[in-house]
């Protein structure tokens, strides 16, 4: 009862802040993606979309029920954050041998994993965290049952989940093999292969609309999931030392309080699991599958090149775990004659203090621009022809629902620096053929944020529309004059046309 | 681990000479000059502090030379020394264990290699000594519950009278470890809390003598100053409260803070309910506890609080948390080697010690090379008996006396009576203005480069040469005329 009270306001919690205070820059290229498969293009075929695709396809199913806005994607990243979070007390009540420190013990690993605040910035944002985290952790959960039982249908379903996951989000990748490592080196013996089978199985099949895209168009494919990001993350970042901010975020656990606090239990938790001989084996193999999800995860999250400290958001279902299970190892072993609840409260406790510490020194972040790009987006749809041309932010796109024209997409991509028949398969525009674009008045609509009147000027905005209207720090510009170039491209016309035709 | 503690030495003594420095130790460095020549601090100057630091500091210039890095070596031994008796502590009360080189090995490392330490212990302020006294007075109470000869509280009292004698942050170790000495002495209990406090006020004899001198500016230098004065010359802006919140939750953004602690709660958790130990042991550890949580609430009532004020945290926090890291290597993996635990434990404090002095590799930079720049400039334009108008760590490079109210430049912003400032040999900045505008000072130094006094006062046409030594200009060869 006590349990369910918490996962329920942990859930209402997260609710609130995805409505509230959830953003983040990068969010806006997923949404966007979300709005264009709405409007039945293909990603990697008919745009770029440097990610794996089931995120995306996931929010447009999303969209299509509830509505194409930022709030229908946060809601539901919230809501699959809060059902991982649900997901660890079974775990941590099967484990636990004292019956008495059960609930203190899965009430701690709640609120460990849901008053994280790397959780609650991203796992209720439009990007795959949410998705993923509730993916790994029913894969995690399944996989530990799957072990044990005889039914098929388990390993099968672990292996959708940890297919799925890495389907979603590339980070997600290790957490399959980990498991069919697992599985194999601790499954049931007699069906030991077949269990692995099943599961490997499992997780071919949420790749399958990958597949079915990339024999479709094999390149575009193979340069979005695997070629940009071992040969382009770096662009955009030329005269910034990568390798320094990679150090910096590995480290950066050690500066906040609820990353030591957490690698502090953690630590104790993997300790008391090795060396106690309290455990069960099959709990004690349990908490092995937990520390080597942590730890492989971890190593492979310091591989991206650059990292940032988001990545690490997915192990924080596996550290909570571990973490709880050093809370765990301290009464029962350190300190016996302390209660179960007072440890738990205490752990906790601290634990909030440092979300709180944390909280105020990123309040600056934490901030929603939705409510700013929403209005730009009402000011643009209103001053833009139906079927007329944007150039804007993907941002402003989702909250405007207004198409973007070909090669507009994605604003990272007009880093890359690729050969233009490439370029032109993977519809990448540079930098200076959209400038050129806008310089010679192809779109209805140009916005700019955080605009340099040099750059205004230097692009002939004021030349080339009649009004330009200021919202917050952009400035809209439309109505083109007669010095104002010809209608673009076709296709473009096309997204608009076909949108609003949907709208 | 005498190897060990030699290998923190020399690294708090190598950074004393290398990296320390702290813009406020100039006025505790000029403090310990003027008593070197022949001043006495209260009477005779402003000092707003405990005078026994700057006494102990003016002997030691007296042997080894009146300079910066006397000054740091001087602050440097003391603090290996307290972090050696530490370590000591641990080993001793391990003693018996497979864990006693471990664990006092961790204890010299948690305290000798924690940033705060190193950046405070090593400089010319009180740090360093009292690091050294209290964590004396600390080994000596312990010692004196179960010793019978009378020198173990006249000396614990002597130690932690000393402490507050030396700096007013060390205050609440006397009385802490007076109450424990009254709670655990079963036998001749009032005999020793009377040694431990003949001891205490024997080590405040020099303090009294200067209070009975002058009772006035010794009161408002020792107590009223601290006690109402303390904010003067912060912006009306300056939200003082908001700061110290800020200070007082920067252990949880410290990763070594915020990791030795967490090893003490859980040393403190083992020693709470283990019955391995013997009660007096046991004892010794909630003292521990004491000093901790005592500090701790003394020094967050200080409005405004600094970081380095919890510097006399750090040793028994360092004790509490090698307890910890025996509590886990003993309990968790108590077949494991002995070193594994406290190994994993010490790495996770140097990798914090490591991304700490990186986020603060601005403020690791010793200045004193310029100073003494700068020094020698105004040594060399400035007449043998001129007077210089300058800030306090380059007038004691310079080995220049100031004028008289020029010797603690905080004491500027004080707003008083005429009759008390003069009591207290404070001028405020109309006073110094004046001195300027009338050409009392040889030479003046103006720093920063936007100093708006050369224009105020156009010390161009009143001084024959200027001088620019690093962001500083030196007025000097006064004009005749004035």
């Amino acid at each position: 009862m006590l349990l369910s009270l918490v996962v329920i306001c942990l859930t209402a919690g997260l609710l609130i802040f995805s409505q509230t205070l959830a953003y983040y820059g990068d969010e806006a290229f997923h949404l966007l993606a979300s709005q264009l498969i709405l409007l039945g293009k293909t990603p990697y075929v008919d745009f770029f979309y440097p990610q794996a695709p089931l995120y995306a396809y996931w929010t447009a199913a999303c969209m299509r029920v509830f509505g194409d806005s930022w709030r229908t994607a946060h809601m539901f990243s919230a809501l699959l954050t809060s059902a991982a979070i649900a997901l660890l007390p079974g775990f941590i009540r099967a484990v636990i041998p004292e019956a008495r420190w059960r609930i203190p013990i899965a009430i701690t690993a709640v609120m460990l994993a849901g008053l994280n605040l790397l959780l609650i910035r991203f796992g209720t944002i439009g990007q795959a965290y949410g998705l993923c985290l509730f993916l790994i952790a029913a894969a995690f959960r399944l996989a530990v049952k799957a072990a044990d039982s005889s039914a098929r249908w388990l390993p099968l379903w672990a292996g959708i989940c940890a297919g799925a996951a890495a389907a979603s989000s590339l980070l997600c990748a290790p957490v399959a093999p980990i498991l069919l490592a697992w599985l194999i080196r601790y499954g049931s013996h007699a069906n030991r292969l077949k269990t692995a089978a099943r599961f490997a199985g499992g997780a071919a099949i949420p790749f399958l609309p990958l597949l079915w895209i990339s024999l479709g168009a094999p390149r575009q494919t193979l340069f979005n999931v695997i070629e940009y990001h071992l040969l382009y993350r770096k662009v955009g970042y030329p005269h910034y030392n990568i390798t320094l901010a990679d150090l910096s975020v590995l480290s950066g656990w050690l500066s906040s309080p609820q990353g030591l606090l957490l690698a502090f239990l953690s630590g104790l938790g993997v300790l008391s699991t090795a060396a106690s001989g309290e455990w069960s084996e099959a709990g004690r193999r349990n908490l092995y599958l937990c520390i080597w999800l942590g730890a492989g995860l971890g190593a492979y999250l310091a591989t991206p090149h650059p990292t940032f400290p988001q990545y690490f958001v997915l192990l924080i279902p596996f550290l909570s775990i571990l973490a709880s299970v050093g809370v765990y190892a301290i009464g029962s072993r350190i300190c016996p004659l302390i209660r179960p609840a007072q440890l738990a409260l205490a752990a906790i406790g601290l634990f909030a203090l440092g979300l709180a510490k944390s909280a105020y020194r990123q309040r600056n972040e934490l901030y929603s621009l939705w409510p700013e790009i929403e209005q730009i987006g009402r000011v643009v749809d209103q001053v833009t022809p139906r079927n007329g041309l944007i150039c804007a932010d993907e941002a402003i796109y989702v909250a405007a629902h207004r198409a973007p024209p070909p090669g507009l997409e994605h604003s990272d991509a007009h880093k890359l620096r690729l050969s233009p028949p490439l370029a032109s398969l993977l519809r990448v525009i540079p930098f200076a053929e959209r400038d050129q674009w806008i310089s010679e008045g192809r779109f209805d609509t140009v916005v700019m944020w955080f605009p340099s009147m040099e750059r205004v000027n230097m692009l002939g905005l004021p030349r080339l529309y009649a009004r330009s209207t200021k919202v917050g720090d952009c400035l809209i510009y439309s109505g083109r004059t007669a010095a104002s170039g010809r209608l673009p491209a076709r296709a473009s016309a096309e997204n608009s046309a076909s949108l609003n035709a949907k709208r | 681990m005498t190897a060990l503690l030699g290998v923190v030495s020399a690294g708090l003594l190598i950074f004393s000479q290398t990296a320390a420095f702290y813009p406020d130790e100039g006025f505790h460095l000029l403090a310990a000059q003027l008593i070197l020549a022949g001043k006495k601090p209260y009477l005779d100057f402003f000092y707003p502090q405990a005078p026994l630091y700057a006494c102990f500091n003016a002997g030691w210039m007296w042997l080894f030379g009146d300079t910066w890095r006397a000054a740091h070596v001087f602050s440097a031994l003391m603090t290996a020394a307290g972090v050696a008796l530490a370590a000591c502590f641990v080993f001793t009360r391990m003693r018996g264990t497979r864990w006693e080189f471990a664990a006092g090995a961790a204890a010299g490392v948690f305290i000798g290699l924690h940033l705060l330490v190193m950046r405070f212990g090593t400089i010319g302020q009180p740090y360093g000594l009292c690091l050294f006294l209290i964590v004396g007075a600390f080994w000596l109470t312990a010692e004196s519950a179960i010793r019978p000869g009378k020198l173990w509280p006249l000396g614990a009292g002597f130690s932690a009278g000393a402490a507050a004698g030396a700096s007013l942050l060390s205050a609440p170790a006397p009385v802490i470890l007076l109450v424990w000495t009254v709670a655990r002495r079963r036998a001749r209990r009032l005999e020793s809390c009377l040694l431990f406090l003949g001891g205490a006020a024997a080590a405040w004899l020099p303090v009294l003598w200067l209070a009975a001198e002058a009772p006035r500016p010794a009161l408002f230098n020792l107590f009223q100053y601290h006690l109402f004065h303390r904010r003067a010359g912060y912006r009306a802006t300056h939200n003082v409260a908001l700061s110290d919140l800020r200070v007082l939750s920067g252990w949880l953004h410290s990763p070594q803070s915020f990791w030795i602690f967490l090893l003490a709660v859980l040393g403190l958790l083992w020693v709470s309910a283990e019955r391995e130990w013997d009660e007096h042991r046991r004892s010794e550890m909630y003292l521990c506890a004491s000093l901790v949580a005592g500090f701790a609430a003394f020094l967050a009532l200080t409005h405004p609080a600094f970081p380095q004020y919890f510097v006399l945290l750090i040793p028994f926090l360092g004790i509490l948390a090698s307890v910890g890291v025996y509590a886990v290597s003993s309990r968790l993996s108590p077949r494991a080697r002995p070193w594994t635990a406290p190994l994993a434990a010490l790495a996770v404090f140097l990798l914090g010690l490591g991304k700490t002095a990186y986020s603060q590799r601005d403020a690791l930079q010793n200045h004193w090379k310029e100073i003494e720049d700068i020094a020698r400039e105004i040594d060399r334009v400035t007449p043998e008996d001129g007077k210089v108008c300058a800030g306090e760590a380059i007038l004691f490079a310079a080995r220049r006396l100031p004028v008289s109210g020029l010797e603690n430049s905080y004491s500027h912003y004080l707003q008083l009576t005429p009759e008390l400032a003069a009591s207290l040999h404070v001028a405020g900045p109309a006073e110094v203005d004046k001195w300027i505008a009338g050409g009392v000072f040889d030479t003046i130094l103006t720093w920063p480069p936007d100093d708006p006094a050369p224009a105020r006062f156009d010390l161009a046409r009143r001084y024959v040469r200027r001088t620019k030594v690093h962001d500083c200009e030196i007025f000097s060869g006064k004009i005749a005329a004035q």
